[in-house]
């Protein structure tokens, strides 16, 4: 332990390693890295061909690795859990006599029956969407605001800032796109801004992330007016201004209203529908009518819309 | 010949062993403790650094870099820089001044991650204003920088264990 465990006889001393072609050879690699960060940095997206090929690799071994710790976490949370179990279980004892005569399997394949439900009802409710599921396969141990990667990308159709959705509402937008994956950048990032309309009062703000509320799970809806007669409970959906996003997406609720720092306007922390640090499935809206139209204006949800109209 | 065969080998080896280590590290809901996870791509990188000194430590971490740019928050390349630089540091380091022991494995591999997660912080939090980023950095960084070196000790057996294994297959009897 105390000896070095390789000879020092035929490495070059620090003061020669600079004037050696290894160290010529390393300038180069370091200058091809940075090259390549500068030109992912103006460009706004990835080394194309590296980040592409990394994908190939890495995605399936990921799918996989996911496939077998969700059946690893199926088989064994209970144990790793088990006060959560416990008490999961006094809860759920009730229901198992209700229960008793149905297979297991039959859950999962409700649930799964009530997703797709859901799916259609979005799809019902807004049919000019363009919907493609996606499995989220990674969140790194930087996903500081509960970013993720999924396993779709231009080859589906994703391009940058799709906004990707589960059935509850709505979770981010695409931030980086590669051949066979994307990199999602949700709600709760400081960086993400998204116009959004409580739809009782429609009042509009702006849905950004902040460093508290996200370690909570929860986003803010700033620059609402003082006079706003947003509350507790309201609804808060995509306004659609821009183009980016559909209008009338469900962004979550109003947990409570606050003054702004600086007296001005108000601000609201929204509790997202949808659940984005467990997110395992999730969707892509490809195309939806009105997208990229700058001049779409913000106004009432779809629903409100189409109520209108009839 | 034989020599050559094994030299490339091991090199084979660390390649696929920091893919494993990739997707692990990846892998959701993995090795998570209170939401923090360890970056062992980072961890093996270092490792490496410190037994095949500053050539191949500058490559391994310029290799595991890249494979954490995949899927990371940051630009792509930014990893891979960063890593490239530490890497090759703490080859220089090793092989001019420090010896290459556990504890050594885990103070570099947390420099290596303090100062990954430090630039990062100050570029893109921090100078931008967002109210409570020091949170961010007490809670979340400073958690994963630590887990991660923690976990640079069983790379540091692991790789060593290897470096070993190789050598004797790659010197001749006797050296």
């Amino acid at each position: 332990m105390g000896e070095m465990p390789f000879g020092k006889g035929g490495a070059p001393a620090l003061k020669d390693f600079f004037k050696t072609t290894r160290f010529r050879v390393l300038m180069v690699v370091g200058a091809m890295l940075f090259s390549f960060l500068l030109r992912a940095i103006y460009t706004g997206g990835i080394m194309p061909f590296l980040s592409s090929t990394g994908g190939l690799l890495m995605m399936p071994l990921n799918s996989l690795s996911v496939s077998v710790g969700n059946s690893i976490q199926e088989r064994f949370g209970p144990f790793l859990s088990a006060g959560k179990v416990a008490e999961e279980n006094r809860a759920l004892r009730a229901e198992v006599q209700d229960l008793r005569e149905q297979l297991i399997d039959y859950e999962s394949v409700k649930m799964e029956n009530e997703q797709f439900r859901e799916l259609l009802e979005i799809k019902e409710r807004n049919s000019d969407f363009l919907f493609e599921p996606a499995t989220v396969v990674g969140r790194t141990p930087d996903d500081w605001f509960g970013s993720f990667t999924i396993d779709v990308g231009t080859y589906h159709g994703v391009s940058l800032r799709c906004p990707v959705i589960t059935s509850e509402g709505l979770v981010g937008i695409v931030s980086e796109v590669g051949h066979g994956y994307s990199k999602v950048q949700t709600i709760l990032d400081a960086s993400v801004n998204i116009g959004g309309v409580d739809i009782q009062t429609l009042d509009t703000g702006i849905i950004s992330g902040d460093m508290a509320l996200a370690q909570q799970g929860r986003c803010k809806m700033g620059f609402l007016p003082r006079e706003s007669g947003a509350t507790l409970g309201d609804t808060i959906v995509t306004s659609g201004t821009g183009g980016l996003l559909p209008r009338g997406l469900i962004i979550g609720e109003i947990q409570r209203v606050e003054m702004e720092t600086n007296g001005l306007s108000l601000y609201a922390v929204v509790n997202p529908a949808a659940d984005i640090q467990g997110a395992k499935q999730v969707f892509v809206i490809t195309d939806f009518g009105g997208k990229d139209d700058e001049t779409a204006q913000t106004s009432a949800p779809a629903e409100e819309d189409q109520d209108g109209e009839e | 010949m034989q020599r050559t065969r094994f030299v490339v080998l091991k090199f084979l080896f660390y390649a696929c062993v920091a893919v494993l280590l990739a997707v692990v590290q990846n892998t959701p809901g993995l090795l998570s403790i209170a939401g923090t996870k360890p970056m062992l791509v980072a961890a093996f990188a270092v490792a490496v650094a410190m037994f095949e000194g500053e050539f191949a430590g500058a490559l391994a971490g310029a290799f595991g870099g890249m494979l954490c740019d995949l899927f990371s928050y940051y630009r792509s390349g930014y990893y891979a820089l960063i890593f490239f630089g530490c890497c090759l540091g703490v080859g220089l380091l090793v092989q001019g001044f420090m010896r290459p022991v556990v504890m050594n494995c885990c103070l570099f591999t947390l420099c290596a991650m303090l100062l990954s997660q430090g630039v990062a912080f100050f570029f893109l939090f921090l100078i931008r204003g967002y109210p409570g980023t020091e949170l961010l950095f007490l809670f979340r960084m400073l958690p994963m920088c630590g887990y991660t070196a923690v976990m640079a000790a069983p790379a540091f057996f692991a790789v060593r264990r290897a470096h070993l294994w190789f050598q004797k297959k790659i010197l001749p009897e006797g050296t």
